[in-house]
């Protein structure tokens, strides 16, 4: 399988904070999810990955290459969203493209017009004067306006209405139409990984916890709410996560089909994203 | 080509593709050469991960409901009437399986069903 990129034993260090063994595969033509709570590592990881920061130990590389072999073209077939956008607030934004057309002579200004329309952008709008949502798909549009075969980015949905996060999930499936494209994209919305990723990757205090085909955590893992009794009796079964929460015990299931045949009176449900993040969390590892 | 798809059911994703594209085709609803949303658009047009409707697909082609057209596309296969009868006839005994579980659960025995069955050929 081919790799847009790749994260080897990557360590990151600063003061109060520190990126463990990270080490992420992201397949080209797919599109990943990178999720966690708020400063669990997703920014960092992201921006060694872009080569934005110092890392003390680690290999990354991006389409094969590492950026050392030629950062400027590597960098050329990535369309990055960060949480800051850098635009002037003063500009208009039709000026912004102007700007950005001298950078990228891939530039398609007709992707621009065309989806700046479809948003309801008005081009002679400042920046300043656009809503988040427009300045959140404004920033979506001008990743993807250089025709890169790569989007990175970093909370590309959080603040937004799911009418607005809906409009860009669509501009995201529209993206991967070329197969050779490719979305890593982090987000603590998890319903939107839950839809469009093909994996999922989850970050926990600097560390990975989990690196999963997103159907199959959908299909197999399960979640289990029973009594201290019946958790005594499920003996051996193997489970992921368990936490202790007020009048039961809740459990994270890695095969829930399995478990529903060996204790038929019990019920397992299937997991949601959020579930299994605040189980990892807050409950503990078995 | 209709397909609803539903997150309360505990049926994965691709199994309700699959199934819902299966039974259009058993149906004659989606009729033979009849060619097949590509799995990416698909996939865009249902707001769902590629790697859930290349599943359906595969599953579709292995279970030859579904031929794929390398570079071109997939269509509706050829469906001829044994084929049909026997998917039919998979379709009954999973059902009878269900009712011969439901009926154990209540210490019914071969016998009774027996007699269930020929009271209803009798109406």
């Amino acid at each position: 399988m081919e790799l847009a990129v790749s994260v080897k034993n990557l360590v990151v260090e600063y003061d109060q904070f520190r990126l463990e063994n990270v080490n992420i595969e992201v397949p080209a033509g797919t599109i990943v999810g990178f999720v966690g709570e708020n400063g669990a590592g997703k920014t960092t990881t992201i921006i060694a990955i872009l080569n934005l920061i110092h890392y003390q130990k680690g290999e990354i590389k991006v389409f094969g290459k590492e950026m050392s072999e030629g950062e400027q073209e590597i960098k050329k077939r990535i369309g990055v969203d960060l949480d800051d956008s850098f635009f002037y607030d003063n500009f208009k934004v039709k000026e912004i493209c102007q700007v950005l057309r001298q950078m990228f002579p891939d530039w398609d200004q007709n992707f621009m017009d065309v989806h700046l329309k479809k948003a309801g952008i008005d081009p002679q709008k400042k920046f300043k004067e656009c809503s988040m949502g427009m300045k959140a798909k404004l920033k979506i549009l001008t990743a993807v306006a250089h025709q890169p075969e790569l989007l990175i980015l970093d909370e590309p949905t959080s603040g937004l209405d799911p009418v607005s996060r809906d409009d860009i999930l669509e501009l995201f499936l529209e993206f991967v139409q070329d197969e050779q494209h490719t979305i890593l994209f982090s987000s603590h919305i998890t319903t939107d990984i839950e839809k469009i990723a093909d994996y999922i990757i989850f970050i926990h205090e600097g560390q990975i916890e989990l690196n999963i085909e997103k159907d199959q955590l959908l299909d197999t893992y399960g979640l289990l709410k029973c009594s201290k009794q019946d958790a005594a009796d499920l003996a051996d079964f193997p489970y992921e996560y368990h936490q202790s929460i007020p009048y039961a015990e809740k459990f994270v299931i890695k095969d829930r089909q399995g478990f529903q045949k060996e204790f038929p009176d019990l019920t397992v449900e299937r997991i949601t994203i959020d579930e299994l993040l605040l189980m990892m969390s807050k409950g503990e590892r078995a | 080509m209709e397909i609803i798809l539903s997150a309360q059911t505990n049926k994965p994703i691709y199994e309700q593709i699959y199934d819902q594209i299966k039974r259009q085709i058993l149906a004659g609803t989606l009729k033979t050469g009849e060619e097949l949303p590509s799995m990416r658009i698909l996939a865009k047009d249902l707001k769902i991960s590629v790697i859930t409707t290349k599943k359906a697909y595969e599953e579709l082609i292995r279970d030859g409901f579904v031929t794929s057209i390398k570079a071109k596309g997939c269509y509706v296969a050829q469906i001829d009437a044994v084929f049909r009868k026997t998917q039919e006839e998979q379709n009954i005994r999973i059902k009878l399986q269900q009712i011969v579980s439901q009926g154990r659960s209540i210490g019914m025995e071969k016998k009774d069903f027996k007699e269930f069955i020929d009271k209803v050929f009798e109406e």
